[in-house]
């Protein structure tokens, strides 16, 4: 697998706090990382580290095949587009003279502007000082700015805090497209479970600073366990015949197994005269496999 | 294309407050001074150069500092509010380049305080009845402040990176430039970063800089002002980027 992102033994402590602890980061090139965690888990701090804004106490970071150093921070930083905490505005000028201070610094062509604007749905607010924005149009202010240049490697750290569900569902659609329509690799953060299920195609799980599950975001689905739940014309001795539990609201559960074994479970219950009136199947949700490898709730 | 630091600093300026008191600053001090010039005309003979020593004793001493500290304070308090830094440090463009715009863009704004300064000058000594208009060696001075300026900027841009407050290092440079003053009665200007500006003002009168003064006036300039960036680069790359205050 080739890796965008790729750290080693990455480490972070502030006096005796590790906040981020040995970390193994694998951002596969061309995806959507998805980087889950709950508030305080480390994330941000990590992805400050990627940035070289925060000097490692331990490890190593390679982005874009080049490993970060105090060095050779600008080389890799050209390539690299950052959304980190909250977006970066200067309030006393318009969302175009905030890009152009970004331009300037980037070396971009004039162009940029209206491309980053456009993209956003910022290209209205013509002589507007930022001061004036909502939360959600600066955090769109921030994508713009992130955005430019077309970056190979786009860091989101929560980049949907403070918009609306339309703009939040845009903002999705928008990173979802990214590797596709520019080519470009992300890396996102949130505290949201569904909205890194809805985002992306990779997964990190980060709490207290460890990463505590990595991989395809289809393989953390299939961990989830899958069962049946049915409801007969006689529960009590279905469940007895199928050594079966039964759950609060009465339904009768049995561990799902192939589709032969659920045939043979129904033909075997109406052959003991027990008709079958509802069967469902019923699997573990994302939320309960955060909980169970964070032990938080599923969002925080 | 080429990325361009000191264009982005120079976009910052747009509309910013700051800019008001690069008019009312100068605007005081030539207040203070013309009042103080025509109430002691019996005392004060010298046409163009009393006016001067009075209008510039209080820009020396006090307010062109004032004003350093304020163009300095604004110029980082902008990326010290929220997380301006996470941009500014995450840009393809060197710390030390950063830093150096910053210098040229507060160098700039002094640049506009002085020329108002030297503009209310010879406004102040129309109105005032002064005959002709002041000789070229006032232009002289207000060049060789705006150079020496070089060095109290540097220094200021270096205690507003480390004091995140607005006011504390505005304070600080009045301070500095008060020393300055004082130094530079006891011929000691140049030891001091804030003293150069009162000594190429020559606002005590005690006599403009000669042409023997030149170098190590210059070397001064450029000693405190290499110094202070190269303490600011130090501190910006060995520390982590702090955001929010």
């Amino acid at each position: 697998m080739n890796c965008c992102i790729q750290t080693d033994g990455l480490t972070k402590t502030y006096g005796d706090t590790e906040v981020v602890s040995s970390l193994d980061l694998a951002v596969p090139c061309g995806s959507v990382y998805g980087f889950l965690g709950p508030n305080g888990a480390g994330k941000t701090t990590t992805m400050k580290m990627l940035l070289g804004l925060v000097h490692p106490t331990a490890g190593t970071a390679t982005v874009l095949g080049t490993l970060v150093t105090p060095r050779n921070r600008l080389q890799v930083n050209a390539h690299v587009g950052s959304l980190i905490e909250s977006p970066s505005c200067y309030p006393h000028l318009t969302a175009r003279e905030n890009l152009e201070v970004v331009r300037s610094l980037r070396g971009l062509p004039k162009s940029s502007i209206d491309e980053a604007l456009a993209t956003v749905r910022l290209d209205h607010t013509g002589s507007k000082p930022v001061r004036a924005f909502s939360l959600g149009m600066r955090q769109r202010l921030g994508l713009a700015a992130a955005l430019m240049g077309n970056p190979e490697l786009l860091l989101l750290d929560e980049p949907t805090n403070g918009l609306d569900p339309a703009g939040i569902q845009e903002i999705r659609e928008l990173i979802r497209s990214l590797p596709a329509e520019r080519g470009c690799t992300v890396l996102v953060s949130s505290h949201l479970l569904s909205e890194i299920d809805q985002m992306s195609d990779h997964v990190g799980i980060i709490s207290h600073g460890q990463m505590v599950w990595q991989g395809p975001l289809s393989a953390l689905h299939a961990q989830a366990r899958h069962w049946l739940e049915l409801h007969t014309t006689d529960d009590d001795r279905a469940a007895q015949l199928l050594k079966a539990s039964r759950t609060d609201e009465g339904w009768v559960r049995v561990r799902v197994r192939d589709d032969e074994s659920v045939a043979r479970m129904t033909l075997g219950l109406a052959r003991e005269g027990i008709g079958v009136v509802r069967l469902e199947e019923r699997h573990e949700d994302l939320e309960d496999l955060f909980l169970a490898l964070t032990g938080t709730e599923a969002s925080l | 294309m080429k990325t361009s630091a000191l264009h982005a600093e120079l976009v910052k300026l747009h509309r910013a407050p700051i800019w008001l008191a690069f008019v009312a600053l100068p605007l005081v001090a030539a207040a203070i001074g013309t009042f103080n010039y025509v109430s002691n005309l019996a005392i004060l003979q010298d046409g163009w150069f009393d006016l001067w020593t009075q209008h510039t004793l209080f820009s020396g001493m006090f307010f062109l500092h004032a004003l350093i500290g304020a163009s300095c304070s604004w110029l980082m308090r902008l990326e010290h509010r929220g997380t301006n830094w996470n941009q500014l440090m995450t840009a393809p463009a060197g710390t030390l380049r950063i830093l150096a715009s910053k210098l040229l863009a507060a160098w700039l704004m002094l640049g506009v305080g002085l020329t108002v300064t030297g503009a209310l000058f010879v406004g102040c000594g129309k109105l005032a009845g002064l005959p002709g208009l002041p000789g070229p060696e006032y232009v002289q001075w207000i060049v060789l402040a705006w150079v020496a300026g070089l060095a109290s900027i540097a220094c200021q841009l270096l205690v507003s990176l480390l004091i995140r407050n607005f006011a504390a290092p505005v304070g600080i440079a009045v301070i500095g430039g008060l020393v300055g003053f004082f130094l530079h009665a006891y011929d000691k200007g140049l030891a001091w970063p804030y003293g150069l500006v009162v000594v190429a003002l020559n606002s005590n009168g005690n006599g403009a800089l000669s042409a023997g003064q030149l170098i190590p006036f210059l070397a001064a300039t450029a000693v405190y002002t290499v110094a202070a960036l190269g303490i600011a680069t130090l501190i910006m790359t060995r520390l982590d980027v702090r955001t929010g205050s």
